[in-house]
C-alpha cells in the first residue's frame, strides 16, 4: 500500500509544481483533466472492478451538473450546497436506474445505457424550461468555500486535483477492501459470487451508485469551473469517449485513469482535425480497442515489461525461471 | 432437530423431471454420499438446496428454518457452502483471492470504513489473508500457488482451490459435487485423504458423485438417486449389497 502513497505523492507534487510553471491555457487543460480523473474513476470501479458496461456516464455528469446550475442560478442557493445537490440527484437517479438495468448483462446492459444517454441528450436540448435547451444555463457561480471564492483558473486547479486524488485515494481503498473484493467476484462469476454469500444486486446497484456520485461530482464541478452549463458539455459522444479512454487506460487498474483522462482531453481536439473521417476512426477504435486493449495501456506496459523480462530470463537462464 | 431437511423436494424441468418427490435429512457431523448414475439428479439437489434453481415443489430446512424462498446469496449466508462440478475458480485473480473470497459471509467491514481504509478494514484484510493462506495449505497447495492467477493452476489443484473457499467460510453444511471427477489417481487419493481428514475435524457434508468407490470409504449414509427418484438408502455396505442400487449402476455401465 505504501508504494501507492508514493506514487500518488510524486504524482501530486509533480501537478503542483506545474501549477507554478505552466500559462494558464495549460492549467485550465489541467482541471479538465482532472475532471476526467473523477468520471474515470468512476468507471474504474463499474467496468474495472465489477465488469459491468456503462454508456451514460455523460448522463451522470449532466445531472451533477445541471443539478447544480439549475439551483444555484434559479434558486440563489451556495455553490457547495449545489454541488451536493447534484451528485445526491446522481446517487439517487444511479439507484433508480440500477434496480431497473441492472438485472441485464452484457450487451443487453450497454443498450439499455446507451438509450438512457440518448434520452438524456434529447431531454437537455428539449426541456427549454428546465434546462434552456441549446442555449443552457449561464451566469453560474463561481465555488465559494467561506471566504474563499474559486473564481480563478490557479486555485480551481489546486481544487480539482485534490479532490481527484481524495475520489482516487478512494477507490484504491475499495479495491483492497472486502467491498472491492465481493465487486470482483461478481465481475469473475455471478453464481460464485452469491454462493460465498454476496448480494449480486445490491453491490452493482451501489458500484452504480458510486459511480453515479463520481460522474456527477465531476459534472457539477465543471460547470462551476465554466459558469455555464451546455447540452454539449454531456452528449452521448462523451459518454462513448469516457467508456473508450477508461477500456484504453486499462480500467482494472486505478493507475490507468491517469493515462486516460489525457486521452479523453486531447482525443475529440484529434477528432475535430479529422473532419469528416471522424466518424471512420470512431468505428474502428469501438471494435480494435476492446479487441486487442481491453486490459488498456497499463496492460500493454506490463505485458511489454513481462516480454522484456522474459528474453532477460533467456539471455540468463542461471536466473529465475517461471515454474509450469 | 435436523441440520438439514428435504422433504418432497420435485424439480421439473419442462417435461422432464429431475428430481422425484425427494425427501432425505442431514444431521451435525454426518458425512452423506448422493450417488448415482450421470443425470440421476445429483446435481440437480445441490442446485435446488441452493437456490441456482428455484424448487417446483417441496421444502428445504436448513436448522429449522425454512429456507426454499430465500435467494441464494442469503443461503450461503446462513451456512451453507458449495462447490461446483464444473469448477469455477476466478482465473484471473491469485490462488489467495480466490480462497480470500470465500470469507465475505464471516466479515464484516463495509462501504464508508473501506473508502477511507481505516485500521479495522486493514485488519480484517490481514486477518482473511492469513485465514486464506492457512486453509490454502491445508487442502494441500504449495505456498508458491498462491500469488499465482488461479488460472495457471491445473484442473486438480483449482478443484482444491475451490473446496479451500467453501471450507475458509467455516460452513455449517458443506456440499461438495463431484470432487474427485476429472482427478487423475495420484489427486484422487489426495482428495480422499483430504475429506478423511476433514471428518475428523467434525465437518458436515452432502457429497454428490458417481464414482461408487470413491464414496464407500468416506461416508456414513449413501443414498442412490436415479432419474430423480431415490432408490435405496443406507450404510455404504448395505448399499454395496442392494440389488436396485447395483442394478442402477449396471445400467449406467450398459450406457457407457
Amino acid at each position: 500500500m505504501r508504494k501507492h502513497y508514493v506514487a500518488l505523492l510524486v504524482i501530486a507534487v509533480i501537478l503542483a509544481v506545474l501549477s507554478f510553471v505552466l500559462p494558464i491555457s495549460e492549467q485550465r487543460t489541467l482541471v479538465f483533466i482532472a475532471l476526467f480523473v473523477l468520471t474515470l474513476i468512476g468507471q474504474v470501479i463499474f467496468l474495472g472492478y465489477t465488469g459491468q458496461i456503462l454508456l451514460c456516464q455523460a448522463t451522470f455528469m449532466a445531472i451533477g451538473g445541471y443539478g447544480t446550475a439549475i439551483i444555484t442560478v434559479k434558486y440563489g442557493v451556495p455553490s457547495i450546497v449545489g454541488i451536493l445537490f447534484g451528485v445526491v440527484l446522481g446517487i439517487i437517479f444511479a439507484y433508480i436506474i440500477g434496480m431497473i438495468i441492472l438485472r441485464l448483462r452484457t450487451f443487453y446492459l450497454a443498450i439499455a445505457t446507451l438509450a438512457i444517454a440518448l434520452i438524456t441528450d434529447a431531454l437537455l436540448k428539449g426541456w427549454i424550461s428546465l434546462t434552456g435547451g441549446y442555449s443552457g444555463i449561464t451566469g453560474i457561480p463561481p465555488i465559494a468555500i467561506g471566504g474563499l471564492v474559486f473564481e480563478n483558473v490557479n486555485l480551481f486547479y489546486g481544487l480539482a486535483w485534490i479532490i481527484a486524488f481524495i475520489g482516487w485515494l478512494f477507490a484504491l481503498h475499495l479495491g483492497r477492501s472486502r467491498f472491492g473484493r465481493a465487486l470482483k467476484t461478481i465481475k469473475g462469476n455471478e453464481m460464485v459470487a452469491s454462493s460465498v454469500g454476496i448480494n449480486v444486486t445490491k453491490y452493482k446497484v451501489t458500484a452504480l451508485m458510486i459511480t453515479g456520485a463520481y460522474a456527477a461530482l465531476s459534472g457539477a464541478l465543471m460547470v462551476h469551473f465554466m459558469g455555464l452549463a451546455l447540452p454539449g458539455f454531456f452528449s452521448i459522444e462523451e459518454s462513448f469517449l469516457i467508456i473508450m479512454a477508461a477500456i484504453l487506460g486499462g480500467a482494472s487498474s486505478v493507475y490507468g485513469v491517469f493515462l486516460a483522462a489525457p486521452v479523453l482531453e486531447y482525443l475529440p481536439d484529434l477528432f475535430l482535425k479529422l473532419g469528416d473521417y471522424k466518424l471512420i476512426i470512431y468505428g474502428l477504435l469501438f471494435v480494435l480497442v476492446p479487441m486487442y486493449f481491453m486490459d488498456g495501456l497499463v496492460g500493454l506496459v506490463t505485458r511489454l515489461a513481462r516480454r522484456v523480462h522474459k528474453i532477460r530470463l533467456k539471455n540468463y537462464p542461471s536466473g529465475k525461471t517461471i515454474a509450469g | 432437530m435436523h441440520l438439514l431437511e428435504v422433504e418432497n423436494l420435485t424439480k421439473n424441468f419442462g417435461g422432464v423431471t429431475a428430481l422425484n418427490e425427494f425427501s432425505f435429512s442431514v444431521d451435525s457431523h454426518e458425512i452423506i454420499a448422493v450417488i448415482g448414475p450421470n443425470g440421476a439428479g445429483k446435481s440437480t439437489l445441490f442446485n435446488v438446496i441452493t437456490k441456482i434453481h428455484p424448487a417446483t415443489n417441496g421444502i428445504v430446512k436448513f436448522k429449522g428454518e425454512d429456507i426454499t424462498k430465500l435467494k441464494a446469496h442469503d443461503i450461503a449466508v446462513k451456512g451453507v457452502s458449495r462447490t461446483f462440478q464444473d469448477v469455477r475458480t476466478l482465473n484471473e485473480m491469485t490462488t489467495l483471492e480466490n480462497i480470500m473470497i470465500g470469507c465475505h459471509r464471516t466479515t464484516r467491514t463495509g462501504l464508508f470504513s473501506s473508502f477511507l481504509y481505516l485500521p479495522r478494514v486493514r485488519k480484517e484484510i490481514e486477518h482473511v489473508k492469513e485465514l486464506s493462506m492457512k486453509y490454502l495449505e491445508l487442502v494441500g497447495l504449495d505456498k508458491t500457488d498462491a500469488d499465482k492467477p488461479a488460472g495457471a493452476l491445473p484442473y486438480g489443484a483449482r478443484k482444491l482451490v475451490e473446496l479451500a473457499r467453501a471450507l475458509v467460510s467455516d460452513p455449517e453444511l458443506l456440499l461438495l459435487d463431484e470432487p474427485a471427477t476429472g482427478l487423475n489417481d495420484v489427486e484422487r487419493e489426495h482428495m480422499a485423504q483430504l475429506l478423511f481428514d476433514l471428518r475428523k475435524m467434525g465437518k458436515t457434508w452432502i457429497l454428490v458423485e458417481h464414482q461408487m468407490e470413491f464414496v464407500m470409504g468416506s461416508s456414513d449414509r449413501v443414498i442412490v438417486l436415479d432419474f430423480g427418484n431415490k432408490i435405496a438408502e443406507g450404510t455404504p455396505d448395505e448399499i454395496k449389497k442392494n440389488p436396485e442400487a447395483i442394478a442402477a449402476y449396471l445400467g449406467e455401465e450398459d450406457y457407457a
